[in-house]
């Protein structure tokens, strides 16, 4: 993928971010940012802190030292009503799914929209078949409950849902952990689809190479809590970094 | 410095719970949107846990009859075997003991669905949503236990009187029209704003407050659940300690304000 747009502002920005856990520090001093419409795939081992980006950046978490900025605002520091804006401009989707397991699922795709706007059943009746059309959930799915469909399933829907209130900035926690090949491609190609049709700026968080390489204008690779490298998929694959080879393994796909 | 931390926790505890609290008093106009919810949750806690309430509160009655009857019967007052029971019913063991089985049943069940719901990111995902998770999930399970908790009370009451005339009729030899005329004439003590009885009402004004106690101290033990199924465990079980520690202390405060005074 190489439709970085270098002219874009950037739409989220980490300031020498640190975050520590008890004794553990999981971000460093870490920075970078991601521009408006573009997709960055961090990567890096596991316990760097790649799924505490993305909690910084929707405000669950708040930096120990530096800024975190969203649209220009340091989520953490917002008012609780502030916040609320700032967060119905962002979709989440959490590694599980996080489907509300007491409701079907054309239930909680409808739930953002029953609990924040006043539009008619009817209207939200209507966004939520198209959201679930757009991730290809076939209509005898709509009534199920969470507990009655695959994992791949439970990720589509947690889109849908992240996707319902139209936001600007989606973020994926691990798309792809727990999925067999076939249907990682199908989220991969989807997460791709997302984005171009509705120019979305996204971070995915992913360890698969197939996933980044499909999905990504950026990889970040992350290594004790810090950027240690952002380069273009093409790049930064056939980089010679010692430390990114160790990583990456012999036979990276 | 262990005392201290003990202390701290439990006052930390205790603020969470009556910020929770307040946050339902807040938000309770939003109660006639939530009806189907508070409605699904009323069928929840109030059917079933019915049959416990009927099995639990019949054997309340027949050990409360016993206990006192035999005492009576040395005396010769078991004629007051029936005014014994249904004061004891009303005011005390029938609020008393249905908000025990709430706590074990319902309320442990509150904390680990909301617990479950926290260590698997629907919290979470919730908050992201911007989405009032006191009005989704904690509103409608404080309001339904409230109205749950006295009309399980009066099951408990009803069944407790019944169970403790069989026993006066069976093993004290006190006849059953004795027994219900002085359970009835027990409870006739006039209210001075209220067309119930003062015992009826007092009890059910006990366990709609040890209601919302249970449904916020299990919502609350759910909210700050965190560490997967251990932490789940843990929720559960501080909620219904906390939950009949907090109906015994409120339990005296109550009596002492309605009676005392």
């Amino acid at each position: 993928m190489s439709s970085t747009k270098p002219m874009e502002p950037p739409v989220i920005r980490f300031e020498e971010v640190v975050k520590s856990f008890g004794t553990q520090r999981v971000l460093d001093g870490l920075t970078f940012e991601v521009r408006r419409g573009q997709c960055l795939a961090i990567m890096g081992p596991s316990g760097t802190g790649k799924s505490v980006i993305l909690r910084h950046a929707v405000g669950l978490m708040k930096p120990d030292a530096g800024r975190v900025l969203v649209e220009g605002q340091e989520p953490s520091k917002l008012k609780p009503r502030e916040l609320a804006v700032l967060r119905k401009k962002i979709g989440f989707l959490f590694q599980e799914g996080a489907l509300i397991n007491w409701l079907s699922v054309r239930d909680n795709v409808a739930l953002p929209l029953r609990e924040n706007t006043r539009l008619s059943e009817a209207e939200i009746a209507a966004k939520v078949e198209e959201k679930l059309d757009l991730v290809r959930i076939a209509k005898q799915s709509f009534d199920k409950m969470p507990s009655q469909i695959s994992g791949g399933m439970k990720k589509r829907v947690g889109l849908a849902r992240a996707l319902v209130t139209e936001p600007e900035i989606v973020l994926y926690d691990e798309p792809n952990a727990g999925l067999d090949p076939e249907i990682s491609a199908s989220i991969n190609d989807l997460i791709r689809e997302v984005q171009v049709r509705l120019g979305t700026t996204s971070i995915v968080v992913e360890h698969r190479v197939a996933c980044i390489k499909t999905v990504a204008d950026e990889v970040l690779f992350l290594e004790k809590g810090r950027a240690h490298l952002q380069l273009p998929p093409k790049e930064f694959f056939s980089s010679s970094d010692p430390r990114l080879r160790q990583f990456l393994g012999p036979n990276p796909d | 410095m262990g005392i201290w931390t003990t202390i701290s926790g439990l006052g930390l505890a205790l603020g969470l719970r009556l910020e929770l609290f307040g946050a339902v008093l807040a938000r309770l106009h939003d109660v006639p949107r939530r009806r189907a919810l508070i409605a699904q949750e009323l069928y929840g806690s109030a059917i079933q846990t019915l049959h416990v309430i009927l099995l639990v509160g019949l054997f309340i009655g027949m050990i409360v009859s016993l206990q006192t009857g035999i005492e009576l019967a040395r005396i010769g007052q078991q004629d007051q075997i029936g005014t014994i029971v249904a004061v004891s019913m009303a005011r005390e063991m029938g609020p008393f003991i249905t908000a025990t089985i709430l706590a074990a049943t319902v309320g442990s069940a509150m904390a680990a669905e909301i617990g479950t719901m926290s260590v698997s990111d629907e919290l979470a995902a919730l908050e992201v949503l911007s989405i009032d998770r006191v009005k989704l999930l904690v509103l409608p399970r404080v309001v339904s236990l409230m109205l749950a908790a006295p009309l399980l009370t009066v099951v408990c009451d009803a069944i407790g009187v019944l169970g403790g005339g069989f026993v006066a009729q069976s093993q004290l030899n006190v006849s059953w029209q004795l027994y219900i005329d002085s359970a009835l004439e027990a409870l006739r003590t006039p209210a001075q704003f209220l067309p119930l009885p003062k015992d009826v009402w007092s009890g059910l004004l006990k366990s709609v407050v040890f209601g919302a106690l249970v449904a916020v101290i299990g919502c609350a033990s759910g909210l700050q659940a965190h560490g997967g199924a251990l932490g789940v465990g843990r929720a559960t079980r501080a909620a219904v300690r906390d939950s009949i520690i907090a109906i015994i202390i409120s339990n005296y405060f109550m009596t002492w304000l309605l009676y005392q005074s």
